[in-house]
C-alpha cells in the first residue's frame, strides 16, 4: 500500500508579498462549512489541562515541539532522551508535521490593530508576521512579536478564582446566572482597542441590563488627551498621523516611532529615505522629512530627530506655547506661564539660542503649511494637547498630515467616570487588558471593587486586579479567540483562533455574548423538574461549544461582519474572503471636523526635581511582565534588561549625590607617557556581574519608593524618568510591591516577572504622567542591574555612520551633502586608509559573486543564490522588533537576569546603541579650533544632548570569515550560497570562533538554557540536580524547523537558513510543474538555473519581516537590480581597465570594520541627518562619526 | 648504608670557593664528592624516610588536587562551562590563561634536557631530571584546561583525526588543531625522553632494593638495564637522537600556542612578535619554576653539593636574559601598536595599561620585567631568599601575562557595545588551585619514588670522569690545587670499591 501523500497547499499567484497562508474559508466551500470550521483543529487540541497530560495531544505536541527538535542534537551526544512519538490516529487535514500553515489574524491593541499572518505548526501558532496590503503600512513591533509567547506562558491564568482562591467553573456559573437573572446594573470596563462586535454588544447589553454602562481604560493612554479629543473631535475620536505627507514634524515628547504610536510609521521611514525607499534612486535631501523632537528622556523618536531639545516635563507645554506664539496663535495664560530666561539658558546655553531654536522650528513649520505636523505625547497634559491641536489647525494639518477619525468607541465612559459611578448596586465586569488596581494611582481602585455588588475580572494573568476582584475568570489569548478589530486607520480586521484555548480561557466577546444569551434564558424552566419544559442549566462556553459546536463569539463576529457598515454582505463569500485576507479591504473610519481646541497654558512652577513616567518598551503598562523575551530584550535606550530604573542626566546624578562624578560619554584621561588618550574606564556602576546601581529613595506627595539610578545621556537635567509597569510582585522586600512567591500558582507574577523592577505608580498622585519629587536621597544600598550594553560611545570608531544634509567640515574641506555621501565608505580612522585587499591567491572579497563569466575566474559555487543583507541605519530606530522576531523564529532561549549581567545573553540580533557628540569645536574646514594652544570644547548644552544611533548587529556572514578558519573541527563552514553556517552537531564548543569574530555575533550555550529553567534561582548552577523544563508550555512555541541547541554549542544568525531552504524547495517544484505542463518525460525536461532561482525579494528573513521601518533588505544578490538588497548595496556595474566587471557601490553603503577584510555580506547604510541650517545646533548634528572620530 | 635522615646527616657544604684560578671552571660537584657519595645521596632521597615537610606538603596538595581538579571537573562536566566566568564577550578566560601558563612552565624541562645537552652544557646534569619531571607534570596540568574548556568534552574526540562515519576531517587551518598536535607531541616526546634518561638510574635503585614489589617495579621500568658497554652505547645514541628530536619542540610548542593568538584578527593578539616572545616567556617562566621547586628540594634533601650555587647562578642569569627579552617584547608590542597607526591596535594596548585591568598589566610588568633585573647583582643571585622571591614573582608574573593577553584583549575589542568586565568564578579559581595541588603532589611523588637527580650524568660531569683526565696535565702550572680525585676518600677508607 502506498503512503498517502499530503501536498502542501499551493501559493495562489495573486498572493504576493506574503509567502502564503490559508484560511478556513478557502479550504472548505461546502455547505457543511460551519462544521468544518470546528474541525479546523484536531480533536482536543485545545485542552491543556493537567488531567490529560499522558499520551494526549499535549504530550504529542510537547514531543514534536521540543524533543524531536532536540533529538538532532541529543542523538549524537551521549544522552538520548526517552521519547515516544505518537502518530496521528486520524490526521487532521492539511497538517503535515514540520510544514507550516499560515492564517490571517490580527492583534487588537489600543493604538490600532496589527494585522498578522500567523505561522502554525501542527496547530500550534509559533510566529507572527505582519499582514500588509491594506494600504495603511504595516510592520510589527517587539510587543506583537513577543505576544505569541504569552499564549504559552505557564503562568497564564487557568483557574477561576474567588477572592484570590481557586474556585470551580460551576460556582462561577451560579454567580453568572444570578447576574443574568437579575439583569441589574453593570459597569463593564474594557480596553481601548476598537472592537466592532463589542461595540454592537454594548448597546444590546445596555438594553438588556438597564442602567449599565461601558467604560474604556488603558493605563498608558493619557486621560487628558482623551478629554481634549472628546471635546475637540467628539466622543470616541482618534487622531492618526499620515507621515507620508509630513515634510516637517515636531514631536512634543511623542514617541510615535516607539511606545507612543499614532498610526503606522512605515511612511515615516519612506520619507526618511528621501525618495530612496526602495533604493531605486539616491537619497534626496529635498524630499527628506525633518523631525524636531522636544522630550525629557531619550526616546527612539528622539534618536531619529534632526533636532532634539531636552526639556523637563513641565517645560514641554511652555515650549509648545512658544511655538504656538511664534505661529501667532493666542494661547491663554501664555504671558503668565512663559518660559523664563533662566530656563532658556539652562536648556540651550543662552536665551538667544533658545529663541533661535524656536524661531528656526517655527519658520520651518510655517514654510511647510499643510505638510507639517505637531505630535503631542499621548501622556502629556491638557495644555500640551490643546496647543498641539491649535498648532496643527493653524498649520492646516488636519485632513492632510493628520486625520481625526470617529471610531466605534463612542459612548464609553472614562475610568474617572467608572470610579465615580460604581456603587453597591453595580456588578463590575473588568474585561480590559489593563490592571487598574496596579495602574491607577492612589491605590483606591481595590476598595472601589469591594464597594461593588460583585466584581468579575477577566484576564490572562492573575494580576493585582484579578486578586482584588471577587471573581477572576481566565481569559483566552487573542490567538485563541474569535473577534474583530480595527487598525489605526479603521480597516476592519478579523481575529481568528489558531488553537482552542490552552487553559480553557474565555474571550471578552464570549463573556458579553453569553451575558446576553443567559439573560434571554427562561430561568423558570431551568432544572424546573417539570419533565416537559425543563431545560438544563446553561454552561459557559469557552472556545468550543458542546459537541464541537463553534464558540458563540464566532456567530457574534459574523453578525457584526454582516452589518451594513462593514461588508453588507451576508454571503459566505465575503466572509471567507475577509477571513483569508485577515481584513476587509474597503473599510475605514470616517473623518470628523475639528472643533476649537482653546489653547491655554497653565502656569506651573518647575523648581525641584521633576518626575517623568514612561511607557516601557518591554513590559508596556505591565501586562507583559511575565513575558521572558520582552523582559530579556534590553530597553532600546538604557539597555537595561529585566528591570526598570530611575534615569537621570549625568549632571543631575552628580548633583543629587547619587554618583561622585559626572559620567562622561567619551572621557579623556591623562596617561603617563601617552598623554591624553580617549579612555574607556569602568562605568560608574562597574561592569558585568559587578554592575550595581545605587538606590535612591524618591518621595512625592503620593508616596515613596526605592529604585536604582542609571545615568542616561541626553536626559533633561533636574528630572527623573521612570518606566511604569514593573514591580508587580516580589519575593524580596520592595517598597509598594506585592509579595509573590515562585510556588504560588496564583501569585501576581510568575517566574519571569517576579522581582523585576520597581513600581513607579506609587509616586503618581493622579492620572498625570509627570510629577514633582519632594525628596530624593541615596539609601546607601546598591542594586544589581543587568545592562546589555555598558559602554555608550563609539570611542572614535566609525561603526554606525552618519552624515548630514548640511555642509560639514571634514579633513580640511567643506563637504556638501553629495560629497559626504561619497565619503561614507572612508569614514573612520582605519577604513579610510585601508589598502586594497591584494591577495596572492585568487580574487576574493565581497564582489566575488558578481563575476563576469567570460573574463574573470568565477569562484562562486552557487550561481543561483548568493544571499546578502543591507541594514539602513537611516530608518532603523532601534526598537527591538527584529531582536524579538529572531528569538521567536530561531528558538533562542532566555537566560535570566544574572546571566545577562555576566554577558551571556543569547540574542542573535544584538541591538547596539551609541551616543555621540562632538567634543571640540571645529572650524568650517573641519579642523579643531584652538585658542591659546588649547582645543576649544563644544558648549555643555551640545555635549549634554548627544546624538543616538542604533545599530543592529547579528552575524554579517563574512565571505572571508575569521571564525571559519579557526574552528578546529570544521563546525562552522561556508555554504555555497554565501552563508556562514553552523553545524551544531559538529560543534564541540572551543569558542575560538567567537573570540575571532570582530563583530562578536556568536552566542555560546554556557548552560542548557533550554533544558534547565534559568529563572529558578541558581538552577543553572545545579547541573543535573536542577529543575528541568523540557516539555514545558513555552516549548510549544518552538519552531520545529530550527534545532534547539544544547549546552556547549555555539550558535548565531544564519540568515534564517530554514526559510531560505524551504523557499528553494518550493521553487524546485518548478521541475515537476514544467514536466506536467509539457507532458514530456521528466528526464527530458530541462530545468535551468533561472528556473531554480527564487523570485526576487520573495523570501523574507524573520528580522526583515518584523521591521516596521523596512530598514532591513535581504535577498539574492544574483538578482542584481531586481533585488532591493542589491540596489541598497550597489548602483550599477562597470568594466574596469582589465576588462573585469566591477560593481559601483551605493555610496551610502559600507561594511563595518571593512579594513579587516572580512568582506561581510551584511552591510549598513549610513544614517542621514537633515538639520535645519537656521537652528543653533545645526552645526553639531549629523556628525556622530565625523567629528567624534 | 644510606643516612637515616637525609638532611641532618649531610655534611655542611664548604663555602663556595671564592678565589678560583684563572680560567678555572667552577666544579659542578662540590666538596670532591665521590661517585659513591652521589649514588648514596640521590638514592637516599628515595630510600630514606621522607622529611616531615614532605608530608606537610603532600597531604594538602593531594586534597587540593582531588577537590580542585577532581571535584571541579565533575561539576564542570555535569553542569556546563557556564560554571566558569567566561561570557559571550570574553569567551576564553582563566582556563586558557592557565593552559598557557602551565604549558609555559613545561618549557624549561626540554630546554635543559635537550638544548643544553646538545650544546654540552654539563651543568644541566643535576637539574635536568627534576626539570623534565616538572615538564611532564606541567603539561598534564596544562592539558586539563583545553580538554575540558570545550563545551562538549564528550565530543572532544572530534579533534582527533580518526576516520569516522561523518567523513568530516578536522580543519587543518585552525591553530587550535595545531595546538592539539603540538602539545600531544611535546608531551609524548618529553615523557619518552624523561623515562629513557632515567633507565640507568632506575637500574641503580633496583639493584639496591630488597626483593619485593618495589624491586619488581623498578626492575620492570629499568628495562633489564645491566650497564654493559653495549647498553651504554645504544643508550647514548638514543638519548642524543631524542635530544635532537625534542630540540625543535622547545621552539615549536609555545610558538604554536602563540599562534592561537597571533593568527587571529583580534587587536592585541594579532602580532608577529608572539612566537619568539612566547618561547622566551616560556623559558623564563619555566626556569623560574625550576628554581621555585629545586631550591627547597636542594635544601631539604641536602643536595647542595650537586645543585650548587653555580647552577642557581646560571639559572638566574637565564631568567635575567629571558626576562629582558620578554620585557623588550612588551615594549616592542607597544611601539609597534603605536607605530602601526592602527586605531584598534593602539586602543587595545592603551586599554591594557589604562583600562579596567590595569592592575594585571602592572603586576605583569613589575613581576616579569622589573623583578628579574635584580639578577644583575651578584649578591642577589647568591642570596637564595632573593632568588626564591624573584622566581615566585616571575611565576605570578607569567600568569598575569597570559591574563593580560587573553582577558583584557577580549574585554575591549572592536565594538564598544560588547565591552564588559570579566570575573572568574570560584570554579575557575578552584580548578587552578587544584592544578597547583596536582602539580605539587605529582612532583612530591616524583621525589619520593624516582631519582630526582641524574646519577649517571652527574658522575660524567665530574672532571675525573673524562677519559683524558690527567690532573697534572690539566694543571701544568704549579701552585694549583692538585685534584686528588676520589683518592682522598679511598684513603679515608670510606669508599666502597
Amino acid at each position: 500500500m502506498s503512503k498517502r501523500i499530503w501536498h502542501h497547499p499551493e501559493i495562489p499567484e495573486e498572493d504576493e508579498g506574503i509567502a502564503s497562508w490559508r484560511s478556513v474559508g478557502e479550504l472548505e466551500r461546502s455547505p457543511a462549512f460551519q462544521e468544518q470550521l470546528n474541525r479546523e483543529f484536531p480533536e482536543g487540541s485545545g485542552h491543556l489541562s493537567e488531567e490529560d497530560q499522558q499520551a494526549s495531544r499535549r504530550s504529542f505536541l510537547k514531543l514534536m515541539g521540543a524533543s524531536s527538535a532536540l533529538s538532532g542534537l541529543t542523538l549524537v551526544s551521549c544522552r538520548r532522551p526517552e521519547s515516544y512519538i505518537v502518530p496521528y490516529k486520524k490526521a487532521p487535514e492539511w497538517v503535515i508535521p514540520g510544514k507550516p500553515l499560515y492564517y490571517a489574524s490580527s492583534r487588537p491593541r489600543a493604538e490600532g490593530a496589527v494585522p498578522l499572518v500567523v505561522t502554525t505548526f501542527e496547530g500550534r501558532p509559533t510566529k507572527l508576521e505582519p499582514n500588509g496590503g491594506h494600504g495603511e503600512g504595516c510592520g510589527t513591533d517587539a510587543l506583537t512579536q513577543a505576544s505569541v509567547l504569552n499564549l504559552y506562558d505557564p503562568k497564564r491564568s487557568r483557574d477561576f478564582l474567588k477572592g484570590g482562591q481557586k474556585a470551580s467553573q460551576k460556582d462561577f456559573e451560579e454567580v453568572f446566572s444570578s447576574i443574568a437573572q437579575e439583569g441589574g446594573k453593570l459597569a463593564v470596563l474594557v480596553g481601548e482597542d476598537d472592537c466592532p462586535t463589542r461595540n454592537r454588544l454594548k448597546s444590546e447589553i445596555e438594553t438588556a441590563y438597564p442602567g449599565s454602562r461601558f467604560y474604556s481604560f488603558e493605563a498608558l493612554r493619557g486621560e487628558a488627551r482623551r478629554e481634549v479629543h472628546t471635546e475637540v473631535f467628539g466622543d470616541g475620536s482618534e487622531v492618526v498621523v499620515d507621515l507620508s505627507k509630513a515634510d516637517r514634524i515636531l514631536s512634543l515628547d511623542c514617541d510615535f516611532l516607539g511606545v507612543d504610536p499614532m498610526g503606522s510609521h512605515a511612511q515615516f521611514s519612506e520619507r526618511r529615505q528621501g525618495g530612496a525607499g526602495d533604493y531605486r534612486q539616491q537619497i534626496d535631501p529635498e524630499v527628506m522629512n525633518r523631525l524636531y523632537a522636544v522630550e525629557t528622556a531619550y526616546s527612539l523618536t528622539g534618536g531619529m530627530a534632526d533636532h532634539r531639545l531636552r526639556a523637563k516635563p513641565s517645560q514641554i507645554a511652555k515650549i509648545a506655547a512658544e511655538v504656538a506664539a511664534g505661529l501667532d496663535i493666542t494661547v491663554g495664560g501664555y504671558e503668565a506661564g512663559k518660559i523664563s530666561a533662566e530656563e532658556k539658558t539652562a536648556l540651550l546655553g543662552s536665551a538667544e539660542n533658545f529663541d533661535k531654536w524656536i524661531e528656526g522650528c517655527v519658520e520651518d513649520l510655517r514654510a511647510h503649511e499643510g505638510k507639517a505636523v505637531v505630535l503631542a505625547g499621548s501622556r502629556h497634559s491638557e495644555d500640551v494637547q490643546r496647543i498641539a491641536v491649535a498648532i496643527n489647525k493653524k498649520l492646516g494639518a488636519y485632513g492632510e498630515t493628520l486625520v481625526a477619525y470617529a471610531t466605534g468607541r463612542e459612548g464609553y465612559g472614562t475610568i474617572a467616570e467608572f470610579e465615580a459611578e460604581v456603587d453597591s448596586d453595580t456588578t463590575v465586569l473588568l474585561l480590559g487588558p489593563s490592571n487598574p488596581v496596579y495602574d491607577r494611582p492612589g491605590g483606591k481602585f481595590a476598595s472601589l471593587l469591594s464597594k461593588a455588588k460583585v466584581s468579575i475580572h477577566l484576564g490572562l494573568r492573575t494580576d493585582a486586579t484579578a486578586r482584588a476582584s471577587d471573581w477572576h475568570v481566565p481569559a483566552a489569548h487573542y490567538l485563541e479567540s474569535w473577534g474583530d478589530t480595527r487598525t489605526a486607520g479603521g480597516t476592519y480586521s478579523l481575529v481568528q483562533p489558531m488553537i482552542l484555548p490552552l487553559y480553557g480561557g474565555f474571550s471578552e466577546i464570549e463573556i458579553l455574548s453569553q451575558l446576553l444569551a443567559w439573560r434571554a434564558v427562561d430561568w423558570a424552566q431551568v432544572d424546573s423538574g417539570n419533565a416537559e419544559d425543563s431545560i438544563p442549566a446553561p454552561k459557559l462556553i469557552a472556545g468550543e461549544g458542546p459537541e464541537g459546536a463553534a464558540s458563540p463569539a464566532l456567530a457574534e463576529v459574523r453578525k457584526t461582519f454582516a452589518l451594513p457598515s462593514n461588508a453588507n454582505d451576508e454571503s459566505d463569500t465575503a466572509w471567507k474572503e475577509a477571513l483569508k485576507n485577515g481584513y476587509l479591504q474597503s473599510s475605514s473610519y470616517s473623518s470628523v471636523e475639528v472643533g476649537d481646541p482653546a489653547p491655554m497654558l497653565t502656569a506651573r512652577k518647575s523648581d525641584g526635581i521633576e518626575l517623568n513616567f514612561l511607557a516601557d518598551a518591554s513590559v508596556w503598562d505591565g501586562r507583559y511582565i511575565d513575558n521572558g523575551w520582552l523582559q530579556e530584550a534590553p530597553d532600546p535606550i538604557s539597555k537595561l534588561s529585566w528591570d526598570n530604573a530611575a534615569l537621570v542626566s549625568p549632571k543631575t546624578a552628580k548633583s543629587l549625590g547619587v554618583y561622585d562624578a559626572v559620567q562622561e560619554l567619551e572621557p579623556e584621561t591623562d596617561v603617563p607617557l601617552l598623554g591624553k588618550v580617549k579612555n574607556a574606564p569602568k562605568p560608574l556602576i562597574d561592569e558585568g556581574q559587578n554592575a550595581a546601581a545605587p538606590m535612591v529613595r524618591i518621595k512625592t506627595a503620593a508616596g515613596r519608593m526605592e529604585i536604582p539610578v542609571l545615568v542616561a545621556f541626553g536626559h533633561a537635567d533636574d528630572c527623573i524618568s521612570i518606566a511604569l509597569g514593573y514591580g508587580q510582585g516580589a519575593s524580596d522586600k520592595r517598597d509598594g510591591v506585592e509579595p509573590a512567591s515562585e510556588d504560588d500558582a496564583h501569585a501576581v507574577v510568575g517566574l519571569v516577572g517576579i522581582n523585576t523592577g520597581f513600581n513607579a505608580n506609587q509616586l503618581r498622585s493622579g492620572a498625570s504622567f509627570s510629577g514633582v519629587a519632594a525628596d530624593v536621597a541615596r539609601t546607601g544600598e546598591r542594586y544589581a542591574v543587568a545592562l546589555v550594553q555598558e559602554h555608550n560611545a563609539m570611542n572614535g570608531r566609525a561603526l554606525a555612520r552618519e552624515i548630514s544634509t548640511g555642509e560639514v567640515g571634514y579633513h580640511g574641506k567643506t563637504l556638501p551633502f553629495e560629497k559626504q555621501v561619497a565619503k561614507v565608505r572612508e569614514q573612520g580612522p582605519v577604513d579610510s586608509h585601508a589598502p586594497e585587499n591584494i591577495s596572492l591567491y585568487k580574487r576574493r572579497g565581497s564582489t566575488t559573486w558578481e563575476g563576469d563569466k567570460d573574463k574573470q575566474e568565477d569562484l562562486i559555487s552557487d550561481k543561483i543564490h548568493q544571499w546578502g543583507m543591507a541594514i539602513d541605519l537611516n530608518t532603523c530606530t532601534g526598537c527591538n522588533a527584529c531582536l524579538v522576531a529572531c528569538q521567536a523564529e530561531n528558538n533562542i532561549p532566555i537566560v535570566g537576569k544574572q546571566q545577562v549581567a555576566m554577558g551571556r545573553e543569547m540574542h542573535w540580533v544584538r541591538m547596539d546603541r551609541y551616543f555621540a557628540t562632538p567634543v571640540y569645536e571645529h572650524d568650517e574646514k573641519g579642523y579643531i579650533k584652538k585658542e591659546g594652544g588649547k582645543k576649544v570644547p563644544v558648549p555643555d548644552w551640545v555635549k549634554e544632548n548627544p546624538e543616538m544611533v542604533p545599530q543592529p548587529v547579528s552575524c554579517v556572514q563574512c565571505e572571508n570569515a575569521p571564525c571559519e578558519t579557526v574552528c578546529p573541527v570544521n563546525a562552522t563552514v561556508h555554504t555555497e550560497e554565501g552563508l556562514n553556517s553552523m553545524a551544531y552537531n559538529r560543534c564541540i564548543g572551543t569558542r575560538y570562533c567567537a573570540n575571532n569574530c570582530p563583530y562578536k555575533a556568536r552566542r555560546f550555550n554556557y548552560f542548557d538554557y533550554n533544558k534547565y529553567n534559568p529563572l529558578v534561582a541558581h538552577n543553572l548552577y545545579k547541573g543535573p540536580a536542577g529543575e528541568t523544563q523540557r516539555g514545558a508550555a513555552p516549548h510549544l512555541q518552538r519552531n520545529p524547523n530550527v534545532s534547539v541547541r544544547m549546552r556547549g554549542v555555539m550558535e548565531k544568525c544564519t540568515y534564517c537558513v530554514q526559510r531560505l531552504e524551504s523557499a528553494k524547495i518550493k521553487q524546485k517544484q518548478i521541475g515537476r510543474d514544467k514536466t506536467l505542463r509539457s507532458g514530456a518525460k521528466s528526464t527530458e525536461v530541462a530545468v535551468s538555473a533561472e528556473d531554480l532561482r527564487i523570485k526576487p525579494d520573495s523570501v523574507k528573513v524573520a528580522c526583515q519581516d518584523a521591521c516596521d521601518a523596512n530598514a532591513i533588505s535581504f535577498g539574492n544578490l544574483l538578482d542584481k537590480e531586481e533585488a532591493k538588497v542589491w540596489r541598497a548595496k550597489y548602483k550599477g556595474e562597470k568594466k574596469n581597465d582589465k576588462g573585469f566587471v566591477e560593481v559601483i557601490h551605493n555610496p551610502r553603503n559600507y561594511d563595518v570594520l571593512q579594513y579587516i577584510g572580512t568582506a561581510p555580506r551584511t552591510s549598513y547604510l549610513a544614517r542621514v541627518k537633515n538639520p535645519n541650517p537656521d537652528m543653533p545646533d545645526a552645526e553639531y548634528r549629523g556628525l556622530a562619526t565625523i567629528h567624534t572620530a | 648504608m644510606a643516612d637515616t635522615a637525609t638532611k641532618t646527616a649531610s655534611e655542611a657544604s664548604a663555602p663556595r670557593e671564592v678565589k678560583l684560578p684563572v680560567l678555572e671552571r667552577e666544579k659542578l660537584v662540590l666538596n670532591k664528592r665521590s661517585y659513591h657519595w652521589i649514588t648514596e645521596r640521590v638514592c637516599g632521597v628515595i630510600e630514606n624516610r621522607q622529611p616531615r615537610i614532605w608530608w606537610a606538603l603532600f597531604i594538602p596538595t593531594v586534597i587540593m588536587a582531588i577537590v580542585g581538579v577532581g571535584g571541579g571537573l565533575i561539576y564542570l562536566v555535569t553542569t556546563g562551562v557556564g560554571v566558569w566566568g567566561n561570557t559571550n564577550r570574553v569567551m576564553w578566560g582563566w582556563p586558557i590563561v592557565n593552559f598557557v601558563f602551565w604549558i609555559g612552565i613545561g618549557h624549561a624541562g626540554t630546554l635543559i634536557s635537550a638544548i643544553l645537552f646538545l650544546t654540552r652544557q654539563n651543568w644541566r646534569t643535576s637539574i635536568n631530571r627534576a626539570a623534565e619531571a616538572m615538564t611532564i607534570f606541567a603539561v598534564i596540568c596544562a592539558g586539563i584546561f583545553p580538554a575540558f574548556h570545550v563545551g562538549r568534552v564528550w565530543m572532544a574526540w572530534y579533534l582527533a583525526p580518526i576516520p569516522n562515519a561523518n567523513a568530516i576531517w578536522q580543519n587543518f587551518k585552525s591553530p587550535l588543531l595545531w595546538d592539539v598536535f603540538a602539545v600531544s607531541t611535546y608531551f609524548s616526546i618529553s615523557l619518552v625522553f624523561w623515562f629513557l634518561g632515567m633507565v640507568p638510574d632506575l637500574a641503580t635503585i633496583r639493584d639496591r632494593c630488597k626483593r619485593g614489589v618495589k624491586k619488581a617495579l623498578y626492575g620492570l621500568f629499568s628495562l633489564g638495564w645491566r650497564g654493559s658497554n653495549r647498553h651504554w652505547s645504544h643508550y647514548e645514541m638514543a638519548y642524543l637522537l631524542l635530544a635532537a628530536l625534542s630540540t625543535p619542540l622547545v621552539l615549536s610548542v609555545h610558538s604554536v600556542v602563540s599562534f592561537d593568538f597571533a593568527t587571529s584578527i583580534v587587536p592585541g593578539w594579532h602580532t608577529t612578535i608572539f612566537p619568539p616572545y612566547f618561547v622566551a616567556g616560556a623559558i623564563f617562566g619555566g626556569f623560574a619554576m625550576v628554581l621555585t621547586i629545586m631550591i627547597p628540594a636542594r635544601f631539604f634533601y641536602g643536595l647542595d653539593d650537586m645543585i650548587t650555587m653555580k647552577h642557581i647562578d646560571n639559572m638566574a642569569k637565564i631568567i635575567l636574559l629571558t626576562g629582558s627579552i620578554v620585557g623588550y617584547a612588551y615594549l616592542m608590542e607597544l611601539f609597534v601598536a603605536f607605530y602601526s597607526g592602527a586605531k584598534y591596535e593602539m586602543a587595545a594596548f592603551t586599554y591594557r595599561i589604562t583600562g579596567p585591568y590595569w592592575w594585571a598589566y602592572v603586576a605583569m610588568m613589575s613581576c616579569n620585567v622589573l623583578s628579574p633585573q635584580l639578577f644583575w647583582f651578584k649578591w642577589c643571585r647568591e642570596n637564595l631568599w632573593v632568588v626564591m622571591g624573584v622566581s615566585m614573582c616571575v611565576n605570578a608574573g607569567m600568569w598575569f601575562e597570559r591574563f593580560v593577553i587573553i582577558v583584557t584583549t577580549l574585554a575591549r575589542d572592536f565594538m564598544p557595545a560588547n565591552w564588559k568586565y570579566y570575573n572568574a568564578s570560584w570554579v575557575d579559581i578552584g580548578l587552578f588551585l587544584g592544578t597547583i595541588g596536582l602539580f605539587t603532589a605529582l612532583f612530591l611523588l616524583f621525589l619520593r619514588f624516582l631519582p630526582c637527580i641524574n646519577i649517571a650524568e652527574v658522575k660524567w660531569a665530574k672532571e675525573e670522569s673524562d677519559v683524558h683526565f690527567d690532573d697534572k696535565k690539566a694543571h701544568p702550572d704549579e701552585g694549583t690545587v692538585v685534584e686528588a680525585s676520589y683518592q682522598h676518600e679511598l684513603e679515608k677508607g670510606t669508599a666502597e670499591v
